[in-house]
């Protein structure tokens, strides 16, 4: 309360300083006055009466300043005074401040900005309404591993599920995007039912959701755009609703721009366009098989995940009613946050890494403020002189800790804004590094990152701040004012702190020089790790092809055959082959019976990651076949059914074995048996930082191809590159019909961009401990 | 006549809430009326008082406001807040316990020591 009312008069005084001013001096003068007419009460002449009033009382001025400093009012004017004072010293040295300011700047942005990248990976609220109400739905197989439901199964738990309040339904879907009409992009999109933002509860952050209507075909010309497309294809163009622009051959309406925050949750996604449940399930069996539906649904408020839980194990048991026994078909209600907030064991190790470049970038900040510091103390020294005279002149202590403390904190928020600045202008750059790390971190200046800054800049500069100030104002009057040269007097305590901050930040440079070491030293690794195929020279390009015209598979596959010889005719081309899935790219998994070594043992069923090549994709590639043979242009849709594993597979499944000559198969069509004809040296598929994993692959001509492949072209020198680059020639064989990747390299480096961050920062860190040496003399 | 005390350090406030707990009074009144008080054996700065006086109201032990002086001219007034009221009895019975131990201390003789 006192605290509270002490505050209000602070306040009173400091904003109705003249009011103030005005009552001081009227009630002063009541009391001269009043005084002085006692006074002529007594006899004493009227001129006479003032004077002595006057004289008694004592100096009025005195008298107001003790008031003004009673209240507080003086606070302000000191501190700007303070303000002005110490620009003044900062301009005064200018090489000091640049490299104090520097320092800084280096310390606070590159903590600043990892903050930014932290908030955003774990530490804001999930971007939801309520995300504790919203769970997944999802269905089980044979073997009871989840599943993404059908459509059917989707309708009937609309239909049917009394304990939800919304039920959403999301599927995949390609869009080609064309902004010229010349060349196509191929952007990841996801189809949404017009509950899906209201679902999530979220609002979009221009436009409006779709509406109810729009799930209709012939209704459903609209689409909403992730925030990055909005950003990079769109110029954040904040007119954009409205517009039209042309997806798919077709002339579509932006209704809405998604927010950002969304962007770690729905990765990669650029366009989201409204789900027709009738058209997409019709699809039919494009790519692994059945078109699926994602469900995300909300409970009603006080639904129990439980009681949700056995509700759709009715709905289910109700759908197949014949097989109870059996694993699947189950519809399994999980939380939805719970798989943010614990994601698998890549996205933990993901995490821990930004964690310890958040714990590189605080090292980093001890070490430019203890450098700073140090420089304080050096200064310190030689405005000894400058301070023993103030305070001989009757300046308190306090006073002038105050006032030399004001002017640490302002090196350090100049440091600080210039660091915030910085990391404003490379937000992008930092984006990019960041969501390399963990997908879908971003960094972005608002706020909470501007707060963030600013509260690492004033408590470093309360803390290493004061130590200098300590110094300067212990000073011994009489030694100091008698010294003649403004080195003379550095006090022992003075330099043993100097020596104690140079041993602080000698000590984190070596934890810093050993961690980037270690760190440059897994860097090479993963750069020189065999990389299991030569990306020099290679160009890639994505192909998606539409439903009506190639809906028959050996259409499909004669049309890539087509492909690929127009290809390798074309000059400079060395080599050219199809995959569904390039380097980097993952690929789809499927449950596998594996044929198992000893005699009589029943076959292992294993979840494996798996591939359609063509005959030529490995060449291509120049990926080392240790053991068989690649796939031959005769292993055809007739002949028997082939497969060629690699390494890790070889290893894992066939231990001491050649497994050549072994079998595996498709756990959902079991009598297939295809024999192993060859192994390949292993790659990674996703991931250059990831662990290497088991991978079967097989001949196009003998799986399903999908409307969605890949074409990785070798060309004979660079030279050659944008020659083959023209993307002109894949109109030329498809009937306008194909859409080209944007990317015509596979990436070497890119994924790398974290530990490059990381070893960017370590470097900064390290860099940032030289200025030190000017403190060491 | 008694040869005039100056005041020591840290009574002036006590003082002043005192002097202000027995009616409202402007600043020359309360200069009066510890003086009236003390019978003239107190010297008091007057330029010390009204740094005093907005000490304490900041404080927020007294409150002012402006009223009508005896001579029909505008004076501030001020008066004793509830917290001021608990801060004087918390003060005088500190006082008096001080002035007892400092008396007993002072007025020791050697035989009871």
């Amino acid at each position: 309360m006192t605290q509270w009312s002490r505050f209000r008069s602070w306040l009173r005084a400091t904003l109705r300083r003249s009011r103030m001013e005005s009552e001081m001096d009227a009630e002063l003068r009541f009391h001269v006055e009043a005084y002085a007419e006692d006074l002529m009460r007594g006899g004493v002449a009227r001129h006479e009466a003032m004077r002595r009033a006057r004289l008694e009382f004592g100096g009025i001025e005195r008298a107001k300043e003790e008031c003004r400093e009673a209240r507080g009012a003086n606070l302000v004017e000191s501190l700007m005074q303070d303000l002005k004072y110490g620009l003044r010293m900062l301009r005064k040295s200018p090489g000091f401040t640049a490299v104090a300011v520097l320092t800084l700047a280096l310390g606070i942005g590159a903590n600043a900005a990892i903050f930014g990248l932290v908030d955003s990976a774990f530490l804001r609220a999930l971007p939801f309404r309520e995300p504790d109400r919203l769970v997944h739905v999802w269905t089980t197989d044979a073997g009871g591993d989840l599943h993404t439901p059908s459509p059917a199964e989707y309708v009937a738990l609309r239909k049917n599920g009394e304990s939800f309040e919304q039920i959403a339904g999301t599927g995949w879907a390609d869009n080609f995007y064309s902004s010229d009409d010349s060349s196509w992009q191929n952007l990841s999109g996801l189809l949404v039912t017009p509950n899906w933002l209201p679902t999530l509860g979220v609002q979009p952050l221009l436009g409006r959701n779709f509406l109810d209507r729009e799930e209709t075909a012939g209704q459903d010309a609209v689409v909403i755009l992730s925030y990055d497309c909005w950003r990079a294809r769109f110029h954040a163009d904040p007119r954009i609703t409205g517009k039209q622009i042309v997806v798919n051959r077709r002339t579509v309406t932006v209704v809405g721009v998604l927010p950002q925050s969304l962007g770690p949750f729905y990765q990669n996604i650029e366009i989201f366009a409204p789900l027709v449940l009738d058209s997409y399930a019709s699809q039919g069996k494009l790519r692994a098989g059945i078109v699926r539906v994602q469900i995300v649904a909300r409970l009603k408020p006080g639904v129990m995940v439980e009681q949700a839980r056995s509700e759709t194990e009715v709905i289910a048991r109700l759908r197949n009613p014949g097989a109870p026994s059996d694993q699947s078909g189950h519809l399994v209600v999980e939380d939805f946050a719970e798989e943010f907030r614990h994601p698998g064991p890549t996205g933990q190790n993901a995490r821990r890494g930004l964690w310890m470049m958040a714990g590189a970038a605080g090292v980093v900040l001890l070490i430019a403020c203890a450098n700073v510091a140090s420089l304080l103390l050096a200064r310190g020294v030689k405005r000894r002189r400058e301070v023993a005279v103030r305070s001989a002149l009757g300046c308190s202590r306090g006073r002038m800790i105050r006032q030399l403390l004001t002017e640490n904190a302002l090196l350090f928020l100049c440091g600080g804004s210039l660091g915030l600045v910085v990391a404003r202008w490379s937000e992008e750059i930092i984006t990019k590094a960041g969501s390399g790390m963990v997908p879908g971190t971003y960094l972005q200046i608002d706020g909470r990152v501007f707060a963030a800054g600013l509260v690492v800049s004033l408590l470093s500069a309360l803390f290493f701040g004061m130590i200098p100030v300590w110094h300067a104002t212990r000073v011994n009057l009489n030694d100091s004012l008698k010294d003649a040269g403004p080195n003379a007097a550095s006090g022992s305590r003075s330099r043993r702190s100097r020596n104690l901050l140079v041993a602080f930040q000698i000590a984190l440079g070596m934890v810093l020089l050993v961690g980037f070491g270690l760190l440059f030293r897994s860097l090479l690794h993963v750069e020189s790790a065999a990389m299991g195929y030569d990306p020099r020279n290679v160009l890639t390009a994505t192909v998606a092809l539409p439903t009506s015209p190639y809906a028959d598979p050996s259409a499909r596959t004669r049309l890539m055959r087509e492909a690929i010889d127009r290809v390798r005719l074309m000059t400079g081309v060395e080599s050219a082959g199809i995959t569904d899935s390039l380097p980097m790219e993952g690929a789809d998994s499927a449950r596998l019976r594996i044929e198992v070594p000893s005699p009589g043992a029943t076959p292992m069923k294993e979840e494996i990651w798996f591939l359609s090549v063509s005959p030529e994709y490995f060449s291509t590639l120049k990926t080392p076949m240790p053991e068989g043979r690649p796939f031959r242009d005769w292993d055809s849709h007739e002949s028997s059914p082939v497969a060629i594993i690699n390494q890790t597979f070889a290893k894992q499944y066939f231990p001491g074995t050649n497994p050549l000559g072994y079998h595996v198969a498709f756990a959902d069509s079991p009598t297939t048996w295809r024999e192993i004809v060859g192994v390949v040296s292993d790659f990674r598929q996703r991931n250059p930082e990831e662990d290497l994993r088991a991978l079967a692959y097989f001949p196009l001509a003998q799986t399903l191809p999908s409307g969605r492949w890949s074409m990785a072209i070798r060309v004979r020198a660079s030279s050659d590159v944008a020659n083959v680059a023209q993307r002109q020639w894949i109109r030329s064989f498809t009937g306008n019909w194909v859409a080209c990747s944007s990317r015509f390299r596979i990436p070497s480096r890119s994924p790398c961009a974290g530990q490059l961050l990381r070893c960017w920062l370590l470097s900064v860190g390290w860099r940032s401990c030289w200025p030190s040496s000017a403190s060491l003399e | 006549m008694d040869k005039q005390l100056d005041l020591l350090q840290g009574t002036l406030d006590m003082l002043i809430l005192k002097a202000v707990s027995l009616g409202p009074l402007h600043g020359y009144g309360i200069l009066l009326r510890i003086q009236q008080i003390s019978k003239d054996r107190l010297e008091i700065q007057q330029g010390s008082l009204y740094p005093a006086l907005y000490r304490l109201e900041h404080q927020g032990w007294i409150a002012s406001e402006w009223g009508e002086s005896e001579n029909k001219r505008k004076a501030k007034y001020y008066r004793l807040t509830a917290a001021g009221k608990r801060k004087l009895q918390t003060e005088t019975e500190n006082w008096n316990r001080m002035a007892n131990v400092m008396a007993g201390i002072l007025g020791a003789k050697p035989e009871e020591v």
